[in-house]
């Protein structure tokens, strides 16, 4: 009976000392699992951290304690796959959420052009839609016009490696908006054998 | 006797368990009593931190003085009750009483916060008033054209209907008159209705309307010209995360020898430019951007 | 009364799950706040106080992007607002809605100035971040 006990008590200590070096080996994945399939990718309950847990936030100040956790406000919010994992637009059109579009007015309704701009691209990747709608929902015409996008066709240069940078889309796609790491969401128009003067699709 | 020494081994062994719970509950015990201590030194540099703000947001700052020389004794007033609370929360500080200290620091700040905007700075006020009247003005000029630009390519009478040019042009001109005689609040808000005037109309001609920006060039040099331009981007960004550790040492001579391969092309391509022959340089340009986007997917770019 | 065993296997619980915490806090946090998170800290460490966070999502809930980069004249760009307390008071920026009748006054210091100290100026999580380091100053 006692060599049971030790032998408890053995695989209990080993058991331990093993589990904490897996942990502060893998301190950059979030399971213990040095197998685990993704494992660098983080699982839904690890992301939206609170502000005490983000590391952004200083954890030991009294301010990150009283602020409001992501999650909660965002549990009720449709999901979407990258940035706050929030489908903003989609809150918007569901009027889950109801944001002013004058600072004291609460009623008061933005100028929506429902334009949709076609830009083909080189290569084999789809043209990119760009649809004013969903943008002038939310913006004005002068956050973009003329400072960002000259409002004129042929008149804006704009790459992959450009939006990355931060320029042109990537003013807010990468930064508050979605990031650019879904493809289809931009490029979303197959090309056509031939293309005509205007395509009929949106 | 087996009985009596199985009994004292009991007590002893039920001792040590004792004794080990007892240390486990210490140690807990004293890593939850540091935090509160963290805490109190917190609130100590918070209040200070508060209580210097106040002293100069009511004695030295550019809101007080307006204030002092306005001539509004109301104002006047709140501004010495708000030295008043200054003076409070010290004492409380000093005193170690950080709880009173702060409520007194809150009143002096909302009643700053209420009195201080009645007392703008006029000339701040009024440069900004101008130039958000020119901004506006521009940005109605900007869409008036365009508006005019897309009746003239649709071709279809009703376009012109959506824009009433004559209210437009009145709004305009009493917004203009009013910014001549310095009415600057009316200017801006008769420009701001011509805005959303013009704005509507520009979203009603081209509403459901499809653009499509086709990626032709005027010229081959023109295409040239443009894919020079990509590439420089390219080399722009990944030129920026060079800087960043790649994933491996083996990516990391990959990414090198891929921007390498870059390098040659682009003077591949200007050799061909020079001959003349601008089609077999646009490709070749296209490759070595191609090179750069795989390097950049390597060193943990995604699209 | 708990058998010898069964005191062993409980501790044994306790003292990993101890281990556990200490871990948790010992270890360095990689910093995951929420998208679109800015850091501000222009003025702040010279000050003396955290730098602020300015959280997007929870403003994007009440607010469109036009009433604050149109309508109040915030710049698309992290630092590049010269923003200070006597403005904030005087009504400009942060100040045109948190003057205590929109939202919550300037006497709540701790709500915005709740960065970790020395936490350069940064839109946190963006994809400039994440590729590469930022330029020395203000950071996209």
């Amino acid at each position: 009976m006692t060599i049971l006990r030790n032998l408890i008590t053995s695989t209990g200590a080993v058991v331990i000392v093993f589990m904490l070096a897996l942990l502060l080996v893998n301190k950059e994945s979030h399971s213990a699992d040095p197998n685990q399939f993704n494992r660098l990718l983080a699982p839904p309950s690890k992301r939206n951290p609170p502000p005490t847990l983000d590391g952004i936030h200083d954890a030991d100040g009294p301010g990150a304690a009283m602020l409001q956790t992501p999650k909660s406000a965002f549990d009720i919010l449709p999901k979407s796959k990258s940035g706050n994992y929030v489908d903003w637009v989609k809150a918007l059109d569901e009027k889950k959420i109801a944001p002013r579009y004058d600072r004291n007015d609460v009623d008061a309704q933005p100028i929506v052009m429902d334009l949709n701009i076609v830009r083909e691209v080189k290569g084999s990747m789809p043209n990119v839609v760009y649809p004013h709608k969903q943008h002038t929902e939310w913006l004005d015409c002068s956050n973009c016009h003329p400072a960002i996008f000259i409002p004129q066709k042929g008149a804006n240069n704009i790459s992959m490696a450009s939006i990355l940078l931060g320029e042109a889309c990537g003013v807010c796609h990468g930064k508050v908006a979605f990031p650019v790491s879904e493809c289809r969401r931009c490029h979303s128009q197959p090309k056509k054998k031939s293309t005509g003067a205007k395509a009929a699709a949106k | 006797m087996e009985k009596k020494n199985g009994k004292n081994i009991a007590r002893k062994r039920n001792f040590r368990v004792s004794i080990a719970w007892a240390l486990l509950l210490t140690v807990t015990l004293l890593s939850g009593w540091s935090v509160p201590a963290l805490a109190e030194s917190d609130k100590a540099t918070s209040i200070y931190n508060k209580v210097k703000f106040l002293d100069w947001l009511v004695h030295s700052s550019p809101a007080a003085k307006r204030i002092e020389v306005s001539g509004d004794e109301e104002a006047k007033q709140q501004l010495m009750r708000a030295k008043d609370m200054w003076e409070q929360a010290v004492e409380h500080s000093e005193k170690e009483e950080y709880e009173l200290a702060e409520v007194h620091i809150d009143t002096g700040l909302k009643l700053m916060t209420k009195v201080s905007r009645k007392f703008k700075d006029q000339e701040k006020e009024r440069h900004a008033r101008i130039e958000l009247y020119k901004q506006v003005k521009g940005h109605v000029e900007m869409f008036v054209t365009a508006f005019d630009r897309i009746a003239e390519e649709e071709g279809k009478d009703h376009i012109h209907t959506m824009l009433d040019r004559d209210e437009l042009d009145s709004l305009m001109s009493s917004a203009q008159s009013n910014f001549d005689d310095g009415d600057l609040v009316m200017a801006n808000h008769l420009m701001r209705q011509a805005a959303d005037m013009v704005d509507s109309a520009l979203s009603d001609a081209r509403h459901e309307d499809v653009l499509l920006h086709e990626l032709s060039f005027e010229s081959l040099q023109e295409e040239y010209q443009y894919e020079i331009d990509r590439n420089d981007s390219y080399v722009k960004l990944i030129d920026l995360m060079q800087e960043k550790t790649v994933p491996s040492q083996a990516s990391a001579s990959y990414v090198a020898r891929l921007i390498e391969q870059n390098a040659e092309l682009r003077k591949e391509a200007d050799a061909l430019a020079e001959k003349g022959d601008y089609e077999k340089s646009i490709k070749v340009l296209e490759k070595g951007t191609d090179k750069l986007s795989r390097a950049l997917r390597v060193s943990g770019a995604q699209f | 009364m708990r058998t010898y065993d069964e005191n062993v296997v409980l501790a044994i619980v306790l003292l990993f799950c101890m281990m556990l915490v200490a871990v948790d806090l010992l270890t360095a946090r990689d910093a995951h706040a929420e998208y679109g998170d800015v850091v501000i800290n222009n003025y702040s460490d010279d000050a003396g106080m955290r730098p602020v966070v300015f959280p997007h999502w929870f403003h994007r809930v009440r607010f469109r992007c036009k009433v604050c980069h149109a309508d109040l004249g915030f710049k698309f760009e992290a630092g590049g607002n010269e923003i200070n307390m006597l403005k904030i008071i005087d009504g400009e920026y942060c100040g045109a809605c948190h003057d205590g009748d929109i939202a919550w006054s300037v006497e709540n210091c701790d709500l915005c100035h709740s960065g970790s100290p020395g936490t350069p100026t940064q839109v946190h999580e963006s994809t400039l971040q994440k590729l590469a380091k930022p330029a020395a100053g203000k950071a996209e």
